[in-house]
Order: structure tokens, then sequence, then C-alpha cells
């Protein structure tokens, strides 16, 4: 059987207030499924999970940022990709749609991600066939998704159901009752709980390196001082550095290319791939990248221009080498200049106490440290005379 | 005789980087050279703070310890905590919810004689009398 699937990426065309559902489900402007997660983007492990039940055919709708570093990452080769705007996503899957269904698709999987959602393949695609549904939508206990298994027959149901913005069916069917992990990714603390889940073993998400202590992953070509102190559950992403005496903890995954300097705490915490952290820091509850932090704890985004606190770092690894030698070509004369300036700085005078009137400063003055004769023989003798 | 010292209460601009701390030092300067200076710097409209901004308030609160005086931030914006936790500087502060509960504090260090009393807790004159 021929199954296909098309991904749409990000909010499609949310409706009123455009912006503020685009806040939601992203991060600085990119959707939280094409971030990674333990090493990997969250499509890039979706995908995986379509291959491995047969879906060949991947075609993916991105509405989301399409020209941040992060997105790069997330495409793949073996996965057709298709920039769209958000007002057009709909038209867009429509007529992907009929391409699937021309080129000898039987079934195509329609999903928004949006939410994470581990639902199993080949019972929802037997459940379809067995209920002979037009449509079949998958659905959890506490409410459904945007997942759906479209026969290619039933080009209008599709029509239908794309047009009405995935919030109505033509005809209503049985719902397939998934049983598998469901995370909303719609908010930063959504994205961190599903860093822990994985942590926990609660999804399928494994880390992308190696298990070098019990719940310690380190990722090829990381490279961590050895004064650093690791605690476990935390993750240390492939060509990261994590400089002298810095402490990674708690639940903290530091995505490929990051770099945490030295002294910093990191606590709880994603930094996202090309991020740096400043030396001496102590980052809480927080989500990094993209010069940007965002803030679990106080639900808030803050945009930092101060490079010694947070900065990217690029994303070539040409200009990662030449950032790096413009850094050590200018260490020292950073270092001299720093000196002087130092040694030039005025000492402050002593300041010049005031007395009142009448005070005779004199008078309380200690009078001077008499000086004592050394503690010879003769000298003990002469006391004790 | 002086009961208490006054409180200076001063708004931190919305982006607080190395030119606009200069210039928020530059307003501050004649508060922190006072005798014993009181100051509260509500933060409730900070939406940038940076590390020269932090250093600014680092230097505040030095200049203002030399003088015998203190200086306590209030109504703090999320971002202005963030930041504040990011460079382990909160705890050198005291935080106050509010500039008015930031300014209140300062009168709870006054010994009982020096502090106003409410005039609820006045005695009449038939106690003052039998005292």
């Amino acid at each position: 059987m021929d199954v296909r699937a098309i991904l749409l990426i990000g909010n499609p065309d949310p409706g009123e207030g455009a912006a503020s559902s685009l806040d939601t489900e992203s991060f600085s402007g990119v959707p939280f499924s094409l971030l990674p997660v333990l090493g990997k983007p969250l499509l890039h492990r979706f995908a995986d999970r379509l291959k491995k039940a047969g879906v060949d055919s991947i075609a993916v709708l991105n509405t989301g940022e399409c020209s941040s570093p992060l997105i790069e990452d997330a495409r793949r080769s073996d996965v057709k990709w298709k920039d769209v705007p958000a007002q057009q996503a709909w038209r867009e899957a429509e007529e992907q749609f009929d391409e699937f269904v021309h080129s000898g698709a039987d079934l195509v999987l329609l999903v928004r991600l949006g939410p994470y959602a581990e639902v199993e393949i080949d019972p929802l695609i037997q459940f379809h066939l067995d209920q002979r549904s037009h449509v079949t939508q998958v659905a959890k206990e506490d409410g459904a998704l945007d997942f759906f298994v479209l026969s290619s027959s039933r080009r209008n149901d599709a029509a239908f159901l794309l047009r009405n913005k995935l919030a109505k069916m033509r005809v209503a069917a049985k719902p397939f009752m998934t049983h598998g992990y469901v995370n909303p990714l719609e908010t930063a603390s959504d994205f961190r709980r599903l860093v822990l889940d994985s942590f926990l073993l609660k999804t399928s998400v494994q880390p992308a390196g190696e298990q070098v202590r019990p719940g310690i992953w380190i990722g090829t070509g990381a490279r961590v001082h050895r004064t650093v102190r690791l605690v476990a559950p935390c993750y240390v992403g492939a060509y990261s550095k994590v400089r002298k005496g810095a402490l990674i903890t708690r639940g903290t995954s530091l995505e490929h290319h990051s770099i945490v300097d030295c002294g910093s705490v990191v606590e709880a915490s994603t930094l996202l791939p090309l991020s740096y952290l400043g030396a001496g820091l102590d980052l809480t509850h927080s989500i990094v990248g993209n010069k940007r932090i965002v803030s679990v704890k106080y639900g808030a985004e803050l945009e930092v221009e101060d490079q010694s606190l947070v900065s990217a770092v690029p994303s070539t690894s040409a200009l990662r080498t030449l950032q790096d030698a413009a850094n050590l070509a200018t260490f020292v004369p950073r270092q001299f200049i720093r000196s002087l300036v130092a040694g030039s700085k005025p000492k402050p005078a002593p300041a010049e106490v005031e007395c009142p009137s009448g005070f005779d400063a004199a008078s309380v003055t200690r009078p001077a440290v008499q000086e004592h004769p050394a503690l010879t023989s003769s000298v003990i003798a002469r006391v004790r005379e | 005789m002086e009961l208490s010292r006054p409180v200076v209460v001063k708004r931190m601009p919305e982006k607080v980087n190395q030119r606009e701390a200069r210039k928020f030092l530059a307003d501050v300067q004649p508060f922190l050279n006072a005798d014993r200076p009181q100051l509260v710097f509500d933060l409730s409209t900070v939406r940038q703070l940076d590390a020269a901004g932090v250093e600014m308030l680092l230097h505040c609160v030095s200049e203002v310890m030399k003088r015998d005086g203190d200086l306590k931030l209030a109504s703090l914006s999320p971002q202005a905590a963030m930041v504040l936790e990011l460079t382990r500087t909160d705890r050198l502060f005291e935080i106050y919810e509010t500039s008015t509960e930031a300014a209140r504090s300062f009168s709870g260090f006054l010994p009982n004689a020096m502090r106003p009393i409410p005039v609820f807790q006045q005695p009449t004159t038939t106690e003052r009398l039998a005292a």
C-alpha cells in the first residue's frame, strides 16, 4: 500500500491575531517542531517514525521563519521541503494532496506539527482501513489532534477538511484513540517538559550521543573541560564546548555547537544550536538561542544585545575558525590595554574628616605602641627578680 | 529633630545599555552623594538590561553603602528579574513588589523613639497624666 504524508509546520493562517498566535508554538519565529531536542530536530524524529512505518514520500510545508540557521538544520534531503506564506498554506496542502493522488498514493497522512505526538502509525492505518472511513482523525482522551488519514479516492473530503483549516470533517467518523505520548508544544514550558520527559524515558526520544555515565550523554566532538561538573540527567550536544568550572545540571540540554563559558551554571535549561552563554552566569529554567532568552519561570522573552551575556556562534565552520583566530590575535593587545587602563585609574583621595567644634582629636588618639624588648633569658631573669 | 530622611524613588528607563546607564547615573549622582542616601529604583518599565546596566546598579549600591545609606529595587519587570538572576546580582539587593513597599521599608529600621506614632496609638491626656 502506498502511504504518503503531508506535514504542515507551524501555525498556518491562524486567523485573527496572527502575530500573537505565531508567538506560541515557536521560539523567535522558529516552530518548536523544527528545534532540536537532545541532538535531533523533532521533525527528523517524526519523519524517521514515518519512514519506519513504510511512509516513503514526505512533503513538508513550512509556514514559519525560513532564514534562520535553525531551519537549515531541520531540512533533509529525503523530505520534500517547501516554504509557504501562512495564508496560502491550506491551498498548498490541497495541491500537494492532488500531486500525491496523481502519482499513485493510496492513503495520505495529513499532520500539523504543532504538537508532538507519538502516534502508532501501523495500527492507525489498519484502523482506517477496517472502518472504511474517508477520513480518520487521531484523538487522545483530552481532545482531538491535528493528525488525519485521508483516502486518496476521496478528494472532496480532503478539500473540505483543508478549507475548514482542519476544524471540520465532511462526514463524521470514529476517531482513532492513541495511547502514545502527546505534548501540545504551545509554550516554552511545554518544550522544556518534552526535554525532561525524554530524559525520564516517557517518550521515545533518544539522545543523539554516547552515554558516558548513567544519565549523561555527550555528542561527537564535544569538548568538556575536566573541571566541569555534569550532573545527570544532562545532554551535551555534538561539537559543544563547556569551559572551565561550569556546572551543567538538572535536565539541561546543550544542543550542537553551543558554548558555555567559564564558571557558568546551567540548570534545567536548553541552549539551542549555535548559542553562546557568557562567563560567570546563572541560567535557570530557560531556553537560550538566537540572542534571546525565554524564561519558563517568568514567562517572558528577553532580547540580549550584550554579547558578554548571550550571543550567537557563527553557523559555518570557516566563520567559527576565523572568529577564534581573531579572538586569539586580539587577546594579548586587549589584556595590555586593560592593564594600562586599570593602572591609570586615579586613586581615591583619603576622605577628610570634619570634627565638631570643641573636639580635641589629640585627646582620643591612642598612645604609640611601646616597643617590647626581646624575650631573652636575661630579660626573664630580671622580671623574676 | 528630623524624624526620617527623605527616600528618593527613581524610575529606570526602558532600555538600560551603556549610554542610558551613563545618563541615568548622571541623574542620580546628586542623590548618591548625599549623606546616608535612601534610594529606591523602580524597574517596572525596564525591557532591556545589559552588563553595563548591571554594573551601574552595582556602582550605585557601592556608593550608597560607602555613605551608610541603602539602595533598594522595586517592581522588577520579568526582563529585569531575568538579567539580575542571570548575572547573580539579585542576591545583592533588597527587592520589593512595589516602590511604596520599598520606601516604607526604610522606616522599619528607625528606633521606636524616632518612629512617627500613628494617631490612634497616641496616649490620651488622662493616660499621660496618670503616667
